[in-house]
């Protein structure tokens, strides 16, 4: 047993020299926890702002001015230029000059007054089918609220009707849908990107170590030095799974470090959990990186074949859209996905605040997954060895 | 000519001999489309809702029912001695509904009532989506029973959607997922190619041959580049059958686009693989300039202008911006060449810019060799 461990010291040490020298891969497990984050955090931001929006008034009133004013208060929205025909609006929409076009009609201020609602037409480019969405609720909500101006304007011109409004009001059912916004009040789009991609880099570096510390050995014709000592297979794992879990905690820490000074990206839950759940995808991480390694036989082949392995697991984890948007039967298929538990991990814990009570599905999952996919590692790799 | 085809011929001798590399680069682009027009997209429907009904009387319920009459809410019952937080909590839902004691009678008496909507602000987008639905659902409640006592509005505002007029982000996704696939892998074997070629040494054979710099790129391009567009049609049928392709206008700026893209990553590609001379370095150079910035910055995910300026300048040498403009255009707009005219010409820079940076390549390992 002393032995056992003995030979496990020696061979970390051999690893983490290993490591040390191969600046390469080094400067992969730095430097994309602080710059990728940081740019995936700003870049990716699907807030709307900025549509480029295109006024015609055929009324040409004060009142349609009125109208107008009100309805590009929303701040989402830049006015851009004045069209003097619907037909010039459209033109410009369709060379893309637009995103959308605002047409109070020539009868907009006559028919303010015949009993029925006078219309306004906003057409909207609507290919992004995300802005467009959101573009209707902003026009919904500024919508009524100068709807409500109105009426209160026009119950105060008549003190008769004042009464009488008065009244109804007072049987009228009211009913608000109050919005409480949990563990994100300020809304803050980073955070979801972010706490994503700090799941996604932990895992892709793991594999990515784990890959090239076991093909590298095959390929330099070491294996067999190895092979001739008298380490076993899981003491030869072992010791080079260690410097994986390491680098890729201190990647964590580094990760979350740089997430908070530059988004305010808080850890409400307890770190040790967050470094538990990390150092489980650590392990299956690096299991999934040694068994690539495993089938290849030189350095490029393993990276191709990570390379193509990792956007599918990327993108069903739910880093960049929540896994209840997708269809169906892609929701089942990233039950598979050991990235996914992870995610829901990191948002549960650092968002959150969740404990050990609420999680302990995904973490249990995701233990599982760590024995599996090193467990068949293990079993590759010995089997090579043989 | 000859020598240009005899070269090509070669290349794809040795581009077949690698099954792997082969199956790969045929199987993955289906895979890499279905996932990129499917997982992303930022619509939620069928969201699970968590139900906390205090009231529990005909009126709530019917309130409960209009949430879900929309389909995109499927409720969940919260269970005794549980409380929506605590769901949210454990991620089981993203958003509860929590109707007060009193609902039914309070609302007919005209007092005051809230309905709580509690949300997961995680995902800060998903939220604000379904904020506002929630939001549009009670207003429509409201509007039906209050039964036409409610005063009539006196503006009324008509929003038309045009060219996507059921707002489906499928299409959006779809139209983009081909700009990432079309870059990706053409690009990595074309990168693959010239770098196995430093690797090996082989390419003094081909500077001691009499074959000159523009036949060599050339010829190494065709297999890469015709292996594209194989790739294009399987993508296309795909996105025919999942995403609604079609043409509403004329298909030509779609054809050519796409051709044009396609040669700009192969030889994009290429100089990569010259320049590192080593496959692995290849790998790598692909993966984050062809494929994360892609996908980060070239509008296929969010709108450029939601790009910080500081970054835009990065969107703006994209090639996967102008093409993904194109088809956005062609596949759902169908502007034709007023439209995006420019996007091609920027395209066509693209190939002739980077068959120069070949060039210059070649020429100078000419003299280093």
């Amino acid at each position: 047993m002393l032995a056992a461990l003995q030979r496990y010291r020696s061979l970390t040490i051999k690893e983490f020299q290993q490591l040390r020298r191969n600046r390469r891969l080094l400067i992969q497990l730095i430097v994309p926890p602080t710059v990728v984050l940081v740019i995936f955090g700003f870049a990716l931001n699907p807030e709307v702002s900025h549509l480029r929006t295109g006024i015609v008034d055929e009324s040409r009133t004060p009142q349609s001015r009125e109208l107008i004013s009100a309805l590009t208060e929303i701040e989402a929205f830049d006015v851009t230029a004045y069209y003097g025909s619907a037909s010039d609006a459209e033109a410009a929409l369709r060379r893309l000059e637009l995103d959308l076009a605002i047409i109070v009609p020539a009868s907009y201020a006559d028919s303010l007054h015949t009993g029925r609602p006078a219309r306004v037409q906003v057409l909207v480019d609507a290919v992004n089918a995300n802005s467009a969405a959101i573009a209707r609720g902003y026009l919904a909500q500024a919508t009524a609220d100068y709807n409500g101006k109105l009426l209160r304007r026009r119950a105060g011109q008549t003190s008769a009707r004042v009464q009488m409004v008065d009244s109804r009001a007072q049987q009228m059912p009211d009913l608000r849908a109050e919005a409480i916004v949990l563990y994100n009040p300020g809304m803050i789009h980073a955070w979801f990107f972010v706490s994503g991609v700090i799941g996604v880099l932990m895992f892709l570096n793991s594999a990515l170590v784990g890959s090239a510390a076991a093909v590298r050995e095959k390929e330099l014709g070491t294996i067999e030095q190895l092979l001739m000592s008298p380490a076993q297979t899981i003491e030869m794992l072992a010791a080079k799974t260690t410097p994986v879990l390491v680098v890729v905690t201190g990647d964590l820490l580094l990760a979350l470090l740089a997430a908070w000074l530059v988004f305010d990206l808080p850890v409400r839950g307890s770190l040790p959990l967050l470094l538990l759940a990390g150092m489980l995808a650590a392990v299956a991480g690096t299991g999934v990186g040694i068994t690539l390694a495993t089938f290849s036989s030189t350095q490029q082949q393993a990276q191709l074949l990570t390379f193509f392995l990792m956007p599918p697991l990327v993108l069903l984890s739910g880093a960049f859209a929540p896994v209840e948007t997708m269809p169906q039967w892609l929701q089942y298929v990233s039950w598979i996905d050991p990235l996914r538990y992870l995610l829901v991990l990191v948002r549960g814990i650092a968002l959150k605040g969740a404990g050990l009570t609420q999680l302990w599905e995904p973490l249990a999952i995701l233990a599982v997954f760590a024995v599996v996919l090193y467990g068949v590692s293990a079993a590759r790799f010995r089997r090579q060895l043989g | 000519m000859k020598r240009i085809l005899a070269q090509a011929a070669k290349e794809w001798k040795q581009f077949r001999r690698d099954r792997m590399t082969l199956a790969l680069s045929l199987l993955l682009p289906s895979v890499m489309m279905l996932l990129f027009g499917l997982a992303l997209s930022m619509d939620p429907d069928n969201v699970r809702l968590a139900v906390e009904d205090l009231d529990n009387t005909p009126l709530s319920r019917s309130y409960l029912e209009s949430y879900m009459a929309t389909n995109d809410f499927v409720p969940v019952a919260t269970p005794q001695g549980s409380s929506i937080e605590e769901l949210l909590d454990r991620g089981h839902v993203r958003i509860g509904l929590r109707i007060p004691p009193n609902f039914e009678r309070d609302l007919r008496r005209g007092v005051p009532v809230t309905a709580q909507v509690l949300l997961d602000g995680t995902d800060a987008n998903t939220a604000s989506a379904l904020r506002n639905s929630a939001k549009a659902i009670n207003q429509a409640f409201l509007r039906r029973v209050s039964q036409g006592r409610a005063p009539q509005p006196i503006i009324e505002t008509h929003v038309r959607f045009w060219y996507n007029p059921r707002l489906s982000d499928r299409r959006f996704f779809g139209s983009g997922a081909l700009g990432l696939v079309l870059i990706l892998f053409p690009a990595l074997l074309s990168a693959l190619a010239a770098a196995r070629e430093h690797e090996y040494g082989t390419v003094i054979q081909a500077y001691a041959s009499t074959l000159s710099a523009p036949q060599w790129i050339v010829g190494k391009a065709i297999p890469y580049i015709a292996m594209g567009l194989v790739e294009l049609v399987i993508c296309f049928t795909i996105g025919v059958l999942l995403f609604q392709y079609n043409f509403p206008g004329d298909p030509t700026p779609f054809l050519v686009g796409s051709l044009l893209y396609i040669i700009v990553a192969v030889f994009y590609g290429m100089a990569v693989g010259n320049m590192m001379q080593a496959q692995a370095a290849a790998i790598q150079a692909v993966q984050l300039g062809a494929f994360l910035v892609s996908m980060l910055l070239s509008g296929y995910l969010v709108p450029i202008s939601n790009v910080p300026v500081e970054l835009r300048w990065i969107s703006y040498i994209l090639p996967a911006t102008y093409y993904i403009d194109i088809t956005r255009d062609s596949l759902l707009r169908g502007g034709g060449w007023d439209a995006v005219w420019k996007s091609a010409a920027v395209l066509a820079v693209m190939v002739v810019f980077f068959f120069g940076v070949n060039m210059r390549r070649m020429h100078r390992m000419q003299f280093s060799a």
